[in-house]
């Protein structure tokens, strides 16, 4: 299954073109397409949206670099548009609030069993746990404001239960920083699902803090402001943990090869045709930005390109549910805390610790994520519906 | 501590005009005036409407040319969703004779269930709203609300089971629920609104319910033709609670906006106003109430319809609403 990077050259720069025509297609079904169709157009959008953010905080830093970036960085606006406007209008915010976190879910729950680094694999659990308390709040919110039943959009995949509580996952800015990878030793999946994860948070913050103020109900804004809160530090986490020595030219590779394998691992899962067919293009887009960069590395570095790429890439993303695994975290280690760049207990989390004293003060006026839940547990057609779930219903394989 | 100091640089502009207005309450607050329109600066607004004249259209053409932009996509005829199947036949991916009927019944029973679903938290929203502000006069006590609700609620579990009874499945949201979920999100933001009056929110409570009553209606006649006999009662018992619900609500929007009227004044010249201009005569007639046709019994009933007619004849201050300008910026 593996794909060799550096012998396939994907499609070259001059021939990736778009018309608005073509980059707006007929959306995917609400309804109809898998959710994990969704979840890798939610990711992939993640994945182009950190592209544009690395590309432009690069050309800020190196002139010489900043004809080469716009180019790629153009066809890469387009990507990104093309993949975000496959979600459908019907899809209101909160609906694809719960699609955001179900990504955050299932996508981190793959990446935390694939992770050789235990340490990393820790940090990835630790972030899961907190994502899925967050789907928890929001599917409470969509069931009592809106009458909705979040189940609709996870189509059964994963479970709405109170993970870490959200009221707790406030911390201090210093323990929210962990250790970062050596990018001498680390493998190269390490450094792809840093930045995927480490991606698909950013969006997750950066769409929350856009829609928050949409919705008019006060509870609904202090939630989105609370978790938004939430994703900031999840995003302070992920970027830690990447090693901050890599140059700026060694970052644009990795990120064009974060690109590959994203793709790359969407084509392996995905059920759509017409989607797919997107993955395929996409993946031969990405491998030409690859090379593009390759050849301007080769020119200006004195490195092997070897010691930073692989010549293929790892197995990719799973898209598929992770209940049993997130039940196992959850058991384990809701109860985990940081200090520092380290995991403790809660019953080790002295009073007067920086992360206490910080969530003491922001819940000091009420808690938005324990309000909107007080007392709620998702039932099958919401929490108005007859608490025993209908016999007939069926099981979609997963 | 750095302190703000007051902005003196614009006091040709929105300051100017809320010097002119000091003292006026509108309904945002002491001092604060609605500036959309043209009328908040007429010299502006005869400037950027001359320029905007004066300046010729990129591209040539008229609005018709979006119809034919949006053709290739309304060409593709590919649907929002599909609509559900009976169970059974979605675990033998069998389509058998009467597929259609069915498939057309649990997509409208379902569009049913989503929609007095979301009526439940809409309610449970307002009745929370009056429980913190007050009841108001005019306008609906807690415990007609309530009453309300447990409709709704009913209408709910009995829609649940009917679509279980003909081999659906009640969690799935159909094409039709989807629809009405996407129609009462503007709903929901107006009741969840904390800045929203009581009377704005029966607006959107009515919409609602208008909907709800056609919706009731036209399930009616489509059990009918399909010949599922056994939910018509229950349908015409729902649809009779939510012809009342209606009446109700009309019935406390019109006391609660006549409320609030009162004839608009000459103003000193002896000429009318801008806001004058509008017809009076609404303003001054009392709102026509129909109480007949509901077969909903008990003291609610009688109640709320003897303290709606009441309450009608309660005027309040009159309002600021309708202010003429006097000024824009100078």
């Amino acid at each position: 299954m593996g794909l060799d990077i550096l012998k396939e050259k994907g499609i070259p720069l001059d021939k990736q073109e778009f018309t608005w025509r073509d980059m707006v297609r007929v959306p995917t079904s609400k309804l109809d397409d898998d959710a994990f169709t969704r979840v890798r157009i939610v990711l992939m959008n993640g994945i182009e949206s950190e592209a544009g953010r690395f590309s432009h905080s690069c050309a800020r830093m190196n002139k010489d670099l900043q004809l080469a970036l716009a180019r790629v960085r153009r066809i890469e606006q387009h990507q990104q548009t093309m993949v975000n406007w496959l979600l459908p209008s019907d899809l209101s915010p909160l609906e694809t609030t719960l699609a955001f976190e179900q990504v955050a879910i299932e996508v981190t729950a793959s990446v935390a069993q694939h992770e050789p680094d235990p340490y990393l694999a820790q940090v990835y659990r630790f972030g899961l746990l907190e994502d899925f308390d967050h789907m928890y709040r929001y599917s409470a919110l969509f069931d009592r404001v809106g009458g909705g039943d979040a189940n609709n959009i996870l189509q059964n995949y994963t479970d709405i239960l109170p993970g870490r509580p959200t009221s707790v996952e406030h911390r201090a800015p210093e323990d929210d920083l962990r250790k970062h990878y050596d990018r001498t030793k680390a493998a190269p999946i390490t450094k792809l699902n840093a930045l995927t994860i480490m991606a698909g948070e950013n969006q997750t913050h950066d769409y929350y803090m856009t829609i928050g103020p949409m919705f008019a109900d006060p509870v609904a804004r202090q939630l989105y402001a609370e978790i938004a809160s939430i994703e900031e530090q999840h995003v302070t986490q992920y970027e830690s943990i990447i090693d901050p020595t890599e140059g700026w030219m060694e970052k644009w590779l990795m990120h064009e090869a974060g690109e590959v394998y994203n793709y790359f691992s969407c084509l392996q899962y995905e059920t759509n045709p017409k989607i797919k067919a997107i993955w395929e293009r996409f993946l031969n887009y990405e491998l030409g930005h690859l090379h593009y960069v390759m050849d301007i590395f080769k020119r200006t570095q004195k490195r092997d390109l070897a010691e930073i790429l692989p010549a293929t890439l790892p197995e990719p993303i799973e898209y598929r549910q992770h209940r049993e695994f997130v039940r196992k975290v959850l058991k384990e280690e809701v109860d985990l805390r940081a200090r520092g760049a380290d995991f403790i207990d809660k019953s080790e989390e002295g009073p007067d610790s920086p992360s206490v004293l910080y969530r003491k003060k922001m819940n000091s006026e009420g808690s938005p994520s324990d309000t909107v839940s007080a007392g709620y547990k998702w039932n099958a057609g919401t929490e108005l519906a007859e608490k025993t779930p209908p016999a007939t219903l069926t099981r979609k394989g997963a | 501590m750095i302190m703000a100091k007051k902005n003196t640089n614009r006091m040709n502009g929105a300051e100017a005009y809320d010097t002119a207005f000091a003292g006026v309450t509108g309904e945002t607050g002491a001092g604060m005036m609605n500036r959309s329109g043209t009328s908040t600066s007429p010299e502006d607004a005869l400037d950027v409407i001359r320029e905007a004249q004066r300046t010729p259209p990129s591209p040539k053409g008229d609005a018709r040319q979006l119809a034919e932009y949006r053709k290739p996509y309304l060409e593709q005829r590919i649907p929002i969703g599909s609509r559900p199947v009976a169970i059974d036949q979605a675990r033998t991916g069998r389509a058998e004779e009467g597929n259609t009927s069915v498939s057309l019944l649990l997509d409208k029973l379902g569009e049913r269930l989503a929609f007095e679903r979301q009526g439940v938290r809409l309610y449970e929203s307002l009745i929370g709203k009056i429980k913190a502000i007050g009841e108001e006069p005019g306008g609906p006590a807690i415990d007609e609300l309530e009453h309300i609700l447990d409709e709704e609620r009913a209408h709910f579990r009995f829609l649940s089971e009917a679509i279980v009874g003909i081999g659906g499945d009640p969690t799935v949201q159909t094409p039709c629920a989807n629809i009405a979920g996407i129609l009462s999100q503007g709903l929901v933001q107006v009741v969840a609104d904390p800045r929203t009056t009581v009377p704005q929110c029966l607006e959107a409570i009515l919409n609602a319910e208008l909907a709800d009553n056609d919706g009731w209606n036209l399930l009616q006649a489509l059990v009918a033709t399909l010949g599922v006999g056994d939910l018509g009662d229950r349908i015409e018992e729902a649809k009779e609670h939510e012809q009342d619900h209606l009446e109700m609500v009309r019935s406390w929007q019109a006391a609660m906006v006549m409320g609030n009227a009162a004839p608009i004044k000459p103003n000193p010249e002896g000429k009318q106003g801008r806001s004058q201009r509008v017809s009076t005569k609404s303003a001054s007639k009392p709102p026509s109430r129909t109480v007949a046709g509901s077969s909903r019994s008990g003291p609610a009933k009688t109640g709320t319809r003897s303290k709606a007619k009441e309450q009608v004849e309660v005027k309040g201050k009159v309002a600021s609403r309708p202010l003429a300008r006097k000024t824009g910026r100078k």
